[in-house]
This record gives C-alpha cells, structure tokens and sequence, in this order.
C-alpha cells in the first residue's frame, strides 16, 4: 500500500480501551457462562413457555406477569386493566417495585412524576418452561456462524456465545477505534490505492454474489442496491464506495500500527479483499484479552 | 408468543395485543444479533408477541412497510403501529422504544 501512515511510535490500545470505560454505558466485562447459558435457554424454550395463575394468597415475584387496576391524574397510570411483567421496568421500575410482595386483591400507593399512583392486583401468572432439549434446537431451524444448521442445545449453545462475545467485542472496537481514528486522521490517501480496492471488492462481489444469490453482476444488480441506494451497475457501486475505500485504509493502517504488524503481503489490503476483517478479528482477540486480564 | 408470519396474514395475525414484528432475512448477521435480544425481550415479558417476516419470503413487506435495510422492527398495538427502529439495537433501546409502544408515554 502506498498510503502512509503519517505517525511515530505505537498508538496505546489500553489507553484508548480506559477511556472507553470511563462511559456511563460502557461494556466492561464479556458475558459469564452462566449469563450465556441462560440467553440460549430463553432463546430454546420461549415457545414452550407455560404462564399459571399462582395459587391464591401467594405473592407477585419479580418475572411474573401480573394484571393490574391503576388508578392515577396521569393516563398512563389510569387503566382499568394492564398486564405487566415485573421487573424490567417497562410499565415503571418504581411501581413494578411496590408490586413486588403483593398479592392479589391487594393494593400499593407510589408516587410517579410527582402524582400519587394506586395499583391494585388482579390476576397473578408465574411461567415455567421445560428443560431445553435437542429437539427445540432443530425446530428453530436456526445456521450457526459458518452456516451448518443447528441440531443440539449444545450447538445453539457454542453459537449464542460466538454471537454474543462476538457482538461484546464489536461494540467496544466500535468506540475505541471511532476515538483513534479522530485523534489520527489519515488525510492523503493515494488514488491507486483507491482503485485496486476497487477492484479486489469488484471481483469479491461478483464471487459473492454469483455463490450466494446466484446474480451475475455483470448483467444486473440487486434489486435492494437500485431501490435503497439508486445504483444500477457495479461499476456505480464501486464508484459511490469512494469514501469507504477510504475508511478501510485507514482502519487497517490503525489496526497494523496497533497490532504491530508490516503492510505487506497478506497484511496488505490490497493483497487480499479480507485483510480487514481479518486484522479486526485480531483486534477483537487483543481487545477480549485485556478484557479478560483487567476485569 | 413467536410465529413465523406471511405478509397475506399480517393483518390477522397481529390485530389483538402487543405485537414486535421482526424483518429479516436468513443471512443478515445484524438480524442475527438482533434475534437473541429479542429472545430474551419475549421470554421476560410473555405478554408481548414476536411476528418473524422473512422479507425475502415475502418481499410485499418491504413496499408496504418501507423497510430501508434489515434488521427492522414495527411495534403495534391492537393493530395499529406505534413504532419503528432499524438496526441491531441494545436491549436498553428496545425496551424504551417497546415501552413507550406498549404503555404510552
């Protein structure tokens, strides 16, 4: 790549990775097994699911679904029947609170926006699922990463933790790589670079698209590409995709630099069409390492 | 509740309750990311019901419904919808959005 990457010395990952967790709503820490597991269960059983009125006298528990009167100035809070389900705090997480303990025919007083809220319960439904079981895994018909269709609670579960860590990992490269990228902004890139990307995505496409889709790209495009973007040939595709030729430069001569890797040969973008997403799968493995060392 | 939906019957499928009404297809990775959250969303709150179009299935969806890109979600009431969002959002966002649809503001 002609390209250059116009700065000494190796940026600082972490530095960048601390920052990113001085956010309110930043990601801290990948999913535990258990949390892992539990997604998949949920994912397995939530055809199966069974809601049971409890038995009387016994009291709302966080996850069940109950039936409220609500009685209140404010019209959200004024119905003569609601269904909720405690805890996540769709309706409110302060009057979802008060229910907690209650049980039906009995009522709670809160205070929302200032205005007193009175709900009394009505009804009481708890679920209950079975356990997983193979057979829930193939009805779902669902491919796994490489595009086998799963068949065993096993598989979907080894597929929600890749979909999973792999989703973690994105979100925290997103915002890291978003910061480095503003405090090193790459601003002469060469045009010959531009073209070959071009040209290699040209060629990946037509592959792609011959193998997938079955469309010959020569010929026509994707109806989606002419209704969501007004393109009708390759050509205009690979000529609109000027800028993320751009980015893609950029991203990789971040991703080298971090990675501390030479732009040559099979690190090259314009060796290969998959340099990039092979140098940000390496990203996401420096990144869940320090995840894993510092939380 | 999840159930695979046609657009022939949309209409009749979703006229009674709180519907999420999933576009996707089978190779969209978003959608993919998407459906786990979603799995988790349906399971916590039974009362709310999952409509899953493929809308390569059924490519009617996409006129009717101006669907842009995949993943997308209609968010509808009785019917009516309430709601849109593109993307493969966090939980935090569709729970938001799902509130607001589901309960009023």
């Amino acid at each position: 790549m002609n390209t250059k990457f116009p700065y000494e010395g190796t940026i600082n990952l972490e530095a960048y990775l601390d920052a990113y967790w001085q956010r309110k709503d930043a990601i801290r820490a990948l999913p535990t097994e258990e949390e892992l597991k539990e997604i998949a269960r949920k994912g397995l059983v939530k055809n199966q699911l069974v809601l049971a009125e409890v038995p009387a006298g016994e009291t709302a528990q966080r996850g069940d679904t109950v039936a409220l009167k609500t009685v209140s100035e404010l019209p959200k809070f004024h119905k003569e029947r609601v269904t909720v389900s405690i805890g996540r705090g769709l309706y409110d997480r302060t009057l979802e609170a008060a229910i907690e303990g209650l049980k039906a025919g009995e009522s709670c007083e809160v205070l929302i926006k200032e205005k007193p809220v009175t709900a009394t319960v009505l009804e009481i439904r708890r679920k209950s699922a079975p356990e997983p079981t193979d057979e829930m895994a193939a009805a779902l018909q669902q491919k796994d990463m490489r595009g086998n269709l799963i068949q065993t609670v096993a598989e979907y579960e080894a597929y929600v933790k890749e979909q999973k860590i792999n989703e973690t990992l994105a979100t925290i490269n997103y915002y890291v790589v978003e910061a480095i990228m503003k405090d090193y902004p790459v601003t002469e890139y060469e045009e010959e670079d531009i073209r070959i990307l071009g040209e290699l995505e040209e060629k990946a496409f037509i592959q792609i698209f011959q193998e997938q889709e079955g469309i010959d790209l020569h010929r026509q495009v994707p109806q989606s590409w002419e209704e969501d973007m007004g393109i009708h040939s390759l050509e205009e595709f690979i000529t609109k995709r000027h800028d993320w030729y751009q980015i893609k430069i950029h991203q990789c001569l971040l991703y080298l630099n971090i990675l501390n890797l030479p732009c040559e040969g099979k690190t090259d973008p314009l060796d290969h069409y998959e340099v990039l997403s092979e140098l940000t799968e390496q990203m996401f493995n420096k990144i869940e390492t320090i995840l894993r060392r510092n939380h | 509740m999840v159930k695979t939906v046609m657009e022939a019957e949309f209409d009749t499928a979703t006229k009674e309750g709180f519907w999420i009404a999933d576009f996707y297809t089978d190779h969209c990775g978003p959608c993919k990311m998407l459906d786990l959250v979603l799995n988790e969303i349906i399971y916590d709150n039974p009362e709310i019901n999952l409509a899953k179009c493929d809308i390569e299935k059924s490519p009617a969806y996409v006129e009717r419904f101006s669907v842009s890109g995949t993943p997308t979600l209609l968010f509808l009431l009785d019917g009516e919808i309430k709601g849109t969002i593109s993307g493969a959002q966090p939980r935090e966002v569709l729970e938001e959005l799902i509130s607001a649809a589901m309960y009023g503001e």
